[in-house]
């Protein structure tokens, strides 16, 4: 810092720059004495009234209410319709948005045992069941050309077809109650289809 | 029985206090640990909507594995809130199969669609947790209603509108119904009391009991059971069945006309209308039609019996 300054470039001042700053203070100074010295002067005692004459002409401009041209009764009549349009809008039926929360809570499970589905070895019984109603039938055409054989037949396919279904959402569903409980209305009727379709075979 | 607990008497009296703690701290953590086991974590997600109803715009309800109860109301919305259920003893894997379930609740194109259904990924295979929704649903009585479901139980109340009802398995549950009902079960058992409304039913399968019935009733059946208490202002009842059981309760047979016929079966009826009863080879009919007019049942059924009943308290058939 100090072996750089010698290196910085030298400037003179200008020549009167010393008069011309003394000149302004001078200046400041004689202002301040000047303005006190000053006189004073009374106003005209007919300016009020030359300029209240002025005031009265301007009197004459004609002041118009914003209001007037627009009529009250129409003004009125749009208040109210927007009023109404409120009214309605706030009061029409509209689709409020759904709510949508989450609750957790715990149950007991009833029993183990009920998990286990109540299923006898149906498929096998059945399969042994419909080859002998086959059987039968070969044997005995006529039987089995009754209406009442052919409507339980027809009835035992339907439920198979039944069964099929509950067991293809079991696939999905696993061991839902309510399917077991479908099963098992299912497992009943075709006990009874077929307990009737037997009695009507063997007789 | 010297032994276990007994025992503990011999023990100095010191260690008695602590050595029952110790045991009795054993026996609860046995039991918690089993109950914790044995028990299920539940998640609902709960959604509420409200939407409005303009007079004759269809609802439609397709609605899956759900329990659904429906009310008639006088305001001119429909309150929707339906709960999707997921159920399994870990809760990590109840909230990821929560997800499967899906629904919609909205008004589209002038119809009213409220639906759920179960979307599970292929990868997934068979689900472990047990998932089902149940719908509470209010709606405009006079409205024109449609619902489906399969695999759960459906409660329609004070409705006077149109309505249709489709399901399977599970059961449908009627109180206090006017207007139009139409509908088709196949092994959903059929439960209505109050009813006076022009109804169709048709049926597979299922128990069916109708008490306080009135208005216009036409019932297909096949298998299954029927039960039917009919009171005086009955327009007209029509069954067409095959191999239904039928029981037709009245306080008094006299106020009705009767037109049965069974093929197959035997028709019981009271001992002393026993003369209006006639037998062929393998038809029966009660024809029961005095002077006055009365409402008419008129009764067809195929291979299963029917029982007329009047002046007798309903039996219990079970």
């Amino acid at each position: 810092m100090n072996n750089s300054l010698p290196q910085l470039p030298e400037y003179d001042p200008a020549d009167n720059l010393w008069d011309r700053i003394e000149a302004n203070l001078q200046a400041d100074e004689l202002f301040t004495r000047l303005s006190q010295e000053l006189p004073l002067h009374d106003p005209n005692p007919d300016l009020w009234n030359s300029i209240e004459a002025n005031l009265s002409v301007s009197d004459t401009t004609q002041i118009r209410p914003l209001w007037r041209d627009v009529c009250v009764q129409w003004v009125s009549l749009a208040a109210t319709i927007a009023l109404l349009l409120v009214g309605v809008w706030s009061i029409w039926p509209a689709e409020t948005p759904e709510k949508v929360h989450i609750e957790y809570a715990t149950e007991s499970i009833k029993s183990i045992s009920d998990k286990k589905s109540t299923r006898p070895n149906w498929p096998s019984t059945t399969s042994r069941t419909e080859a002998f109603i086959a059987k039968r039938c070969a044997q005995q055409k006529a039987v089995c050309q009754r209406p009442e054989v052919h409507e339980l037949r027809k009835q035992l396919t339907a439920l198979t077809l039944k069964q099929q279904r509950i067991e293809q959402e079991r696939e999905i569903f696993g061991d839902d109650p309510t399917l077991l409980r479908a099963q098992t209305k299912l497992e009943t009727q075709r006990a009874e289809v077929t307990k009737e379709l037997l009695t009507l075979l063997e007789s | 029985m010297n032994t276990g607990v007994f025992r503990l008497a011999r023990l100095p009296t010191l260690a008695v206090w602590p050595t029952r703690l110790l045991i009795w701290l054993i026996i609860c953590t046995i039991f918690e640990i089993n109950s914790y086991a044995q028990s299920v974590q539940v998640i609902t997600k709960i959604i509420d909507k409200e939407l409005p109803y303009i007079e004759h715009q269809p609802v439609l309800l397709t609605a899956q594995k759900a329990d659904i109860t429906i009310k008639g109301w006088a305001r001119p919305t429909i309150s929707v809130r339906l709960r999707l259920i997921a159920k399994h003893p870990d809760r990590a894997t109840a909230e990821r199969e929560l997800a499967y379930h899906q629904y919609t609740l909205q008004s589209v194109d002038g119809q009213v669609d409220l639906s759920n259904r179960f979307v599970i990924p292929q990868s997934v295979g068979k689900l472990r947790s047990q998932l089902k929704a149940v719908y509470e649903i209010s709606l405009p009585a006079k409205a024109f209603l449609t619902v489906t479901n399969s695999f759960g139980d459906i409660n329609l109340a004070n409705l006077d509108g149109n309505t249709n009802v489709t399901f399977d398995f599970g059961k449908l549950t009627l109180d206090d119904i006017r207007g139009k009902l139409t509908i088709k079960s196949d092994y959903g058992d059929i439960d209505g009391r109050g009813l006076d409304a022009i109804l169709n039913v048709k049926a597979e399968k299922a128990e069916i009991t109708l008490q306080d019935v009135s208005g216009n009733v036409t019932l297909q059946t096949s298998f299954g059971k029927l039960t039917l208490l009919p009171t005086l202002t009955l327009d007209a009842l029509n069954v067409d069945a095959t191999r239904t059981d039928i029981l037709v309760a009245t306080k008094r047979l006299t106020d009705f006309w009767f037109d049965v016929t069974s093929l197959g079966a035997d028709i019981r009826v009271p001992e002393n209308f026993a003369d209006q009863l006639v037998k062929a080879k393998n038809k029966q009919t009660f024809r029961y039609q005095p002077s006055v007019k009365k409402p008419e049942i008129v009764i067809q059924n195929r291979y299963s019996p029917i029982v007329i009943q009047g002046e007798k308290p309903l039996v219990d058939r079970r």
